[in-house]
């Protein structure tokens, strides 16, 4: 699988998913190549979060669905640990649970949350509590990693930090990711390429190129060519 | 503070009492005076503390085996939802017999003495303990069970690992209940099987000593008040990782 690093890590042809007899995701097509950071970009209801769970395996679905990955981890838009593990024992859940080798410590190097790992959760603040579940995810080093809507809960200054060290991460470890959100800000600084989905039932429309270069740091935000990319996905979003 | 705000009712309501007796609105004989009960604790100690030991003896059993059964059958019926519905009817219907209608019929089956006693304290305290490990192996946070469903946990490591752990605050919820049950179970056992502070109380009941009944029903009360601010000790202890509002149950 290594080998063809730009191959296609998942390719989804007219996967759709019904709740109750009603069509909560429209049949939906599109490919990623292995290596790429994409967004899911959707209004509530547009069925993004679905499509993310069907690809992580977590829902049934009609269609055809493709995923070219030994291992895939999941962020949960709440950090999702657990209250009576530590944050290093949190960390090496994954590791528990799949029998894989792997570092904890040097995931939480990794977000910068070394110096945290005795402590437990409860101890620690929404935007570290996030970093650790980032941690988690990386530790058995994924080539997929899927993201719903991980930021949404934190406050601003907190969303713009891990947005700035999702990319970086990115870049440093080359996996493919799958960044749900609703925010068009927010696909624009951490991904290449935004697929835009209407309200229910979801279908893709729009599949748009951010073309921003590689690193991205924070005074993007203030650049017109940022935020001419913005306002197009806002205007393309229903 | 917090231990003197519950006294203030306390000592009203003492006083309340004495104003009742002294006036004559309520007959001498059925409110002794607060020295005569202390009279009492002091006079009929030794027989008022192996009633004590033997009624938390049997009690503390019961909750025991009541805290071991009760887990052990909710995580049976948690793990099959037909199980569940052909048991916990009856689960509940045992519950809504009275254990004083029951307890004679204890006495055939289990004789005389702490058997009956324990049997007694069980059946009451047992329900408590299903339900709330039941809830709580129930309500396990959907995004904890995603993540292990993700990793291909089995259905055994699931258990172990989330779903148990998490029911913690409920299985200790449960277990406060089933402590306070549990010294009621044991003293009704007693007026029918013999033993303990029941037959403490039933005894001076006849004697016309109802200093002695009101020692006995202190001492009753005070038991389970221990049973309870062990199990507090070790709830807080064990789930002092847990975010404030688990705690505070």
């Amino acid at each position: 699988m290594g080998e063809s690093s730009r191959g296609t890590q998942l390719s989804l042809d007219n996967v759709a998913r019904t709740f109750n007899g009603r069509a909560a995701l429209a049949p939906i097509s599109f490919s990623v190549k292995s290596g790429e950071f994409i967004s899911l970009l959707g209004p509530s209801g547009s069925g993004k979060s679905t499509l993310l769970r069907i690809i992580a395996g977590l829902e049934t679905y009609e269609g055809d669905l493709k995923v070219e990955s030994v291992s895939r981890a999941f962020v949960f838009q709440d950090a999702a640990l657990l209250p009576w593990r530590t944050v290093l024992q949190n960390v090496a859940l994954p590791l528990e649970l799949t029998g894989a080798s792997g570092d904890p410590l040097a995931a939480l190097s990794l977000v910068g949350l070394k110096d945290v790992s005795t402590l437990y959760p409860n101890q620690l603040s929404g935007g570290m509590k996030m970093r650790v579940s980032v941690a988690r995810a990386l530790v058995s080093k994924p080539s997929l990693l899927l993201l719903d809507e991980p930021f949404a809960a934190l406050d601003e200054r907190t969303r713009h930090r891990l947005q700035e060290d999702l990319r970086s991460l990115w870049i440093s470890l080359g996996m493919t990711v799958v960044f749900v959100t609703h925010s068009a800000s927010e696909a624009v600084f951490v991904s290449d390429r935004a697929l835009v989905l209407s309200g229910g039932p979801g279908r893709v429309i729009a599949d748009h190129a951010i073309n921003l270069g590689r690193e991205r740091v924070a005074s993007l935000r203030s650049d017109p060519q940022f935020i001419s990319e913005v306002s197009y996905l806002s205007g393309v979003m229903p | 503070m917090k231990f003197v705000w519950p006294l203030i009712p306390l000592i009203l309501g003492v006083a309340l009492l004495e104003a009742l007796r002294h006036f004559g609105i309520v007959p001498q004989y059925l409110l002794p005076t607060p020295e005569e009960v202390l009279a009492s604790l002091r006079d009929d100690r030794l027989e008022l503390w192996d009633g004590f030991s033997s009624t938390a003896t049997s009690s503390i059993i019961a909750l025991i085996l009541s805290g071991i059964a009760g887990c052990a059958i909710a995580v049976l019926l948690s793990l099959s939802s037909v199980l569940k519905r052909m048991v916990y009817p009856y689960a509940v219907f045992f519950q809504t017999v009275p254990i004083i209608a029951i307890a004679p019929l204890l006495v055939i089956w289990f004789g005389f003495g702490r058997p009956t006693v324990i049997a007694s304290a069980f059946i009451v305290s047992i329900f408590p303990v299903i339900a709330s490990t039941l809830l709580g192996l129930e309500s396990t946070d959907p995004s904890l069970v995603d993540l292990f469903r993700i990793y291909r946990a089995s259905a055994w490591t699931r258990l172990w690992k989330l779903r148990i752990p998490f029911a913690m605050p409920q299985i200790f919820s449960g277990l406060r209940i089933a402590a306070g049950l549990s010294v009621i179970g044991a003293i009704v056992g007693e007026f029918i099987a013999g033993g303990g502070l029941g037959s403490v109380v039933d005894a001076a009941r006849t004697q016309q000593r109802i200093d002695k009944v009101f020692a006995a029903v202190l001492l009753s009360a005070l038991l389970g008040l221990m049973i309870v601010a062990v199990l507090n000790f070790v709830s807080k202890i064990a789930l002092r990782h847990w975010h404030a509002s688990a705690r505070e149950i």
